[in-house]
């Protein structure tokens, strides 16, 4: 036991390893999502762009055309807009990778970046 | 030869300094990588090589509340949810490595096993995320802790392989 | 011999690191750009540099915008907005042009469309934040400005004259002329590209060499980003484009005394359809088909002559009903893959 101990590193260390990247590697190739950010914006400008993964503790954003948006660990809505059918709001939170809701009188987008796995080139309805 | 109360208390004290030897690493740890522009969730995890020892050493209940006992240290330092997310990564973590080293004729030394239970800590801690959040978004981040879990498990386990001569001529349960 | 081993499992480590730093990598290359256009969203995703996406993003909006200046019925300052408040007035070419087309399809269509139910549409209000039930005398006085044998399009004078009372409504086909639009911007450079138009879609060219496009249907019942089935399209020649366009009637509608209003109007009654769909959605080769299209086949249901209508444009189509049925035109059942198993294939034969 002790021989053995002496050497730092054993081949059968490195296989292990390798299997776990590889694993890593193809998750990363079939997952392809980059659903952790989010994007705000307005007219065609993104004004602010969140991790949703460093998220910890919720919080609101109030953009400068009166909408105000929340961001919670790994989610994003509109919790308020001065819209009058409130269809932003009641949109929901957005959480998987390429989803989004949009404030049409407001010009405003939210949206998770990014493509989930199989997700389609476009919606349509 | 030693008796089996003694062989007992000699074996809590090695736990209970563990213990402390785990939260005294994590502690350096954060002030280690304090300035660092690690990714969320990615991080050396050098307790790791108290909780492996203990585990190899002295069994699974043992190593078990070495996981426990940060994650207990966790809740008064970082609040509930952190505790939670310990607890989860360090109870997988624990059962990996026993579990692998239950193997007989096993190939892996130290820094394997590390390495995977790393890697089965991170697994835990991220299923413990996604089922608070209540969405599998965090799942998009396994890659890069997988990757980080076997990185940084290597590292620890190897920094054991190096010690475990020192700590054998320890004669600790002689 | 030992050595040997650990330096062939190294290898194998470096093997896999790298493997996951190609994989990391490859991911596709698009540039995806939004802007608000005609009170919708307009994104295009383009695979293309970024400077010629930059440079295609603005041509389209360029586009989408001009069509909107002329056809909408909402901006006071369009062309069609004029024409309507004074019942003649000066048009471009572009606008007699396509107010042209729409009249055509209305004709092809056997008045399931009719582009002068202006006056209708205005008293339900279903574009204002305020759509309320007309009464009947409203409606009535309304329904007898509809008919498209008083519109006069006159290329001679460039002018557009419209009978007493009637107002233009280009509703049913505004998306698609902007898509058509769109694509014209596109044919300038060879890019692959997916527009998408507040639910219509433009597809143009593959994605990759021999793979096609994947286009989610809306859920009827559930979020706005939920579908129900997906269809695999590969626009074919000459042009390489195909467009999807979807009518639904929960888009916009209100309820009042315990009633639901939808948006889609019968040209015929001058109320919302009555009908036991959900949506309908049509794939066709152009933007302006695939847009009057569906909601024609929205107001007069599947039957025969929808079917026939369909097959005379070369275009296909999905039904969903209330009860969480659907139907899938014949040339369109190897493309279509349904993703929510709760609903259920309807059974039709003619």
């Amino acid at each position: 036991m002790k021989n053995k101990l002496k050497r730092f590193l054993r081949p059968a260390d490195l296989i292990a390893a390798a299997a776990v990247l590889a694993a890593a590697g193809l998750l990363a190739l079939l997952g392809g999502t980059d659903g952790a950010t989010a994007e705000i914006i307005v007219g065609r400008q993104t004004v602010e762009t969140v991790d949703l993964t460093a998220v910890r503790e919720p919080y609101t954003i109030a953009l400068d055309n009166g909408v105000t948006v929340a961001v919670e660990p790994g989610a994003i809505s509109f919790c308020a807009s001065g819209c009058p059918n409130q269809l932003c709001v009641r949109a929901g939170k957005l959480t998987k990778a390429g989803e989004s809701a949009a404030c049409l009188p407001n010009e405003t987008l939210i949206r998770v970046t990014g493509r989930a796995r199989n997700a389609p080139d476009a919606l349509t309805g | 030869m030693m008796n089996e109360k003694r062989k007992k208390l000699t074996k809590l004290a090695v736990a209970a300094m563990l213990a402390a030897a785990a939260l005294a690493m994590s502690f350096f740890e954060t002030t280690l990588t304090a300035g660092l522009p690690l990714p969320p969730g990615v991080k050396p995890g050098f307790s790791n090589i108290a909780v492996l020892f203990a585990c190899a050493s002295l069994g699974l209940p043992s190593a078990l509340s070495v996981a426990a006992v940060k994650a207990g240290f966790t809740l008064l330092t970082a609040g509930p949810t952190a505790s939670l997310l310990s607890l989860c990564g360090g109870l997988l973590s624990v059962l990996a490595m026993y579990f692998l080293l239950q193997i007989k004729h096993r190939r892996l030394s130290y820094a394997g096993v590390s390495a995977l239970s790393a890697v089965a800590h991170n697994l835990g801690q991220l299923a413990a995320a996604s089922a608070l959040v209540g969405s599998a978004l965090y799942l998009s981040w396994l890659p890069v802790l997988l990757l980080s879990g076997v990185g940084f498990g290597l590292l620890t386990g190897v920094i054991l392989n190096a010690v475990m001569p020192a700590l054998a001529k320890l004669k600790l349960f002689r | 011999m030992k050595s040997n081993r650990l330096f062939r499992a190294a290898a194998l480590l470096c093997a896999a690191l790298t493997l996951c730093g190609a994989l990391t990598g490859c991911a596709a290359t698009y540039e995806e750009r939004t802007a608000f256009a005609m009170g919708s969203v307009l994104t295009a995703r383009l695979y293309a540099p970024k400077e010629d996406a930059d440079l295609l993003f603005d041509r389209i909006t360029e586009k989408v915008n001009a069509a909107d200046a002329c056809l909408s019925a909402t901006d006071p300052s369009s062309e069609i907005s004029a024409v309507n408040a004074k019942g003649s007035a000066n048009a471009s070419a572009f606008t007699r042009k396509t107010l042209g087309d729409m009249v055509m399809l209305c004709n092809m269509l056997n008045g399931t469309l009719d582009v002068t139910v202006g006056a209708v549409t205005q008293l339900w209000g279903f574009s204002t934040d305020h759509p309320r039930l007309p009464s009947e005398e409203e409606l009535r006085a309304a329904q007898e400005t509809v008919g498209l044998e008083r519109l006069l399009i006159d290329d001679v004078n460039g002018t557009i004259v419209l009978g007493p009372g009637q107002k233009i409504d280009p509703g049913a086909f505004g998306k698609g002329v902007a898509l058509d639009e769109a694509r014209d911007a596109l044919q300038s450079k060879a890019y692959s590209a997916v527009v998408s138009f507040g639910g219509s879609v433009l597809l143009f060219g593959t994605p990759k060499k021999g793979k096609s496009w994947t286009v989610g249907v809306r859920d009827p019942f559930s979020g706005p980003n939920d579908y129900f089935a997906s269809l695999s399209l590969t626009p074919d020649k000459p042009d390489y484009t195909g467009f999807v366009a979807t009518s639904g009637s929960y888009e916009k509608q209100f309820t009042e005394d315990g009633v639901v209003y939808h948006h889609i109007l019968s040209p015929l009654t001058g109320y919302p359809v009555e009908t036991d769909l959900v949506s309908v959605t049509v794939y066709a080769t152009s933007g302006i088909n695939s847009d009057a299209l569906s909601t024609a086949c929205f107001i007069n249901g599947l039957n025969g002559e929808t079917l026939r209508w369909l097959n005379s444009f070369g275009a296909e189509a999905v039904f969903v009903y209330q009860n969480k049925e659907y139907y899938v035109t014949d040339g369109l059942k190897d493309a279509f893959t349904l993703t929510d198993d709760s609903f259920t294939l309807k059974t039709y034969e003619e």
